[in-house]
C-alpha cells in the first residue's frame, strides 16, 4: 500500500457522507466549492446529521461557531483537515491510488 | 386575538407594578388579574370575544365549565401571564418561595439525578415564565432554548449574561437563521444538554419547515415545532413537561410531570409525530382542567400547516 495526501480524497469521503445522509442521488456531482444549501439543497437537519457522521467518522469535533459559517463543501473539508491532519493521508492500494489520480 | 391597547396596558402595569409588589404577592396577582376581569367588563367587544373562544374551547373539550364564570377569570389571568415574572422582579427569596406551590420536584431531581442534562418542555400555558424564573431562583443549571424573551424580570436578565461556548446568549433562536446558523444551534443546545444542564423549549410553537411535526389541538390540525424530540432523541436526555397555573388565590403552581426519554428513532424524519402528540395531549388536558389559564389557545382558529 502506498501513503498519500490528498484533499480530492478527503473530498470525496466527505461527499460519500453528505450523499448517504441527505439522500442525493449520485449523479449530483459533490466538488470542494459545491454550496451546501443553494446546489445540494441541504437544510439544518441535514447539516446536524452530516456534521454528526463526520464527528464519528474522522473522531473529531467540529465546534457550533465553526459550523455557522460552513457554506461550501471545501468549508467543511477544512474544518476537518484542522482538526485530523491525518485525514487527508490515505492508505490506498494502488488500483485506488489510480482512481484518485 | 386582537391586542387592543396592549402598549399602554404595558406601559401602565409597568408603572403600578412597584407598588403593587409591596402588597402580600398572592393579593397583588389577585389585583393585577382584577384589571384583566374590569376591562372584560367595561369593553363589551372584549367580552364577546372571550366569550365567543370560551363557548368554543368547551364545545372542544366536553368542558362542563359555565363560559361566563371562565371568561371573565381568562380574561383577568392574560393580565397576569403578559406580566410574564416581573411580579416577582426584586422580591426576597422568602416572598418569592411563598408565592409559588411546586409539585414534582421530585421528578425533576429524579431526571437530573441520571447525569444526561434534561429537556424541560415548557409551553405558553398559564403563567409560562414563571417556572424559569423558579429554576432560576432555585440555582438550576438552566438554559433558555427559545426567542431572546422580552417585558422579564431584570433578575432573568442577568442570568443570561453569562460566558462561553454554552453562554445562554449564544442559545436564542431567531426565525430568521439559515440552514448553518440553524444546524450550529441545534447542536449547541445538544451539547448544553450533554454537559448536564436543563434546557427549557417550548413544545407547542407552530412552525413551518422540516423541523416540525403535525398535532390535533382543539380540535384541528397544526404543525409544531419537533425540534424538542430530535434533541432529545440526540442527547437521550429525560424530558420532563411543566405547567404553571395561577391558582383562584393568586398563588403560581408549578407542576412538573414524571420524565420520559424519546427513542433514537424518533429523530428520524416523521418518526417525532406521536412524541408531539404526546405533549400536545398532555397540554389540552391541561386546558380541559384548567380553562382560565388557557391564555390564548381558544383564540387558535387558523391552523398554521404548511
Amino acid at each position: 500500500m502506498t501513503t498519500i495526501t490528498n484533499e480530492s480524497v478527503l473530498i470525496a469521503r466527505l461527499a460519500g457522507i453528505i450523499r448517504r445522509v441527505a439522500k442525493l442521488k449520485p449523479e449530483i456531482p459533490i466538488r470542494s466549492e459545491t454550496r451546501l444549501v443553494d446546489d445540494l439543497g441541504i437544510d439544518s437537519l441535514d447539516l446536524v446529521a452530516i456534521i454528526l457522521q463526520i464527528h464519528e467518522d474522522f473522531d473529531i469535533v467540529i465546534d457550533e461557531d465553526a459550523v455557522q459559517h460552513l457554506r461550501i463543501v471545501g468549508d467543511l473539508a477544512a474544518q476537518v483537515a484542522e482538526r485530523s491532519p491525518q485525514a487527508t493521508e490515505v492508505n490506498l492500494v494502488p488500483e485506488q491510488k489510480r482512481a484518485a489520480g | 386575538m386582537e391586542r387592543r391597547g396592549l402598549n399602554f396596558r404595558k406601559r401602565f402595569l409597568r408603572a403600578v407594578l412597584p407598588f403593587i409588589r409591596t402588597l402580600p404577592l398572592p393579593v397583588a396577582a389577585r389585583f393585577l388579574s382584577g384589571f384583566g376581569r374590569l376591562e372584560y367588563r367595561l369593553f363589551p367587544r372584549l367580552r364577546r370575544s372571550f366569550r365567543d373562544a370560551v363557548a368554543h374551547g368547551r364545545s372542544i373539550l366536553d368542558g362542563g365549565w359555565d363560559v361566563s364564570v371562565v371568561s371573565r377569570e381568562l380574561a383577568g389571568n392574560h393580565i397576569l401571564w403578559r406580566t410574564r415574572d416581573l411580579l416577582l422582579d426584586g422580591v426576597s427569596e422568602a416572598r418569592a418561595r411563598e408565592m409559588c406551590i411546586v409539585t414534582g420536584r421530585d421528578d425533576l431531581d429524579a431526571a437530573l439525578g441520571l447525569g444526561r442534562g434534561c429537556i424541560m418542555l415548557a409551553n405558553h400555558f398559564g403563567a409560562h415564565m414563571l417556572p424559569a424564573h423558579w429554576l432560576l431562583r432555585e440555582d438550576f443549571p438552566l438554559r433558555l432554548y427559545m426567542e431572546r424573551p422580552r417585558h422579564i424580570s431584570r433578575f432573568m436578565l442577568e442570568h443570561f449574561r453569562s460566558d462561553g461556548p454554552l453562554s445562554q446568549d449564544k442559545l436564542f433562536v431567531s426565525r430568521q437563521s439559515d440552514a448553518s446558523d440553524s444546524a450550529s444551534s441545534i447542536l449547541r443546545a445538544a451539547r448544553t444538554i450533554k454537559s448536564g444542564m436543563l434546557l427549557y423549549i417550548a413544545g407547542d410553537v407552530r412552525w413551518s419547515g422540516r423541523l416540525t411535526e403535525k398535532a390535533r389541538f382543539l380540535g384541528q390540525t397544526f404543525q409544531f415545532s419537533s425540534t424538542w424530540v430530535v434533541l432529545a432523541a440526540m442527547t437521550q436526555a429525560p424530558v420532563v413537561i411543566e405547567f404553571c397555573r395561577m391558582e383562584p388565590d393568586g398563588r403560581y403552581h408549578i407542576e412538573f410531570l414524571p420524565a420520559f426519554i424519546v427513542p433514537k428513532e424518533a429523530a428520524i424524519e416523521g418518526q417525532g409525530g406521536p412524541w408531539v402528540q404526546r405533549f400536545i395531549d398532555a397540554l389540552e388536558d391541561q386546558i380541559r382542567r384548567y380553562p382560565t389559564c388557557s391564555n390564548d389557545y381558544f383564540f387558535w382558529r387558523k391552523p398554521l400547516v404548511a
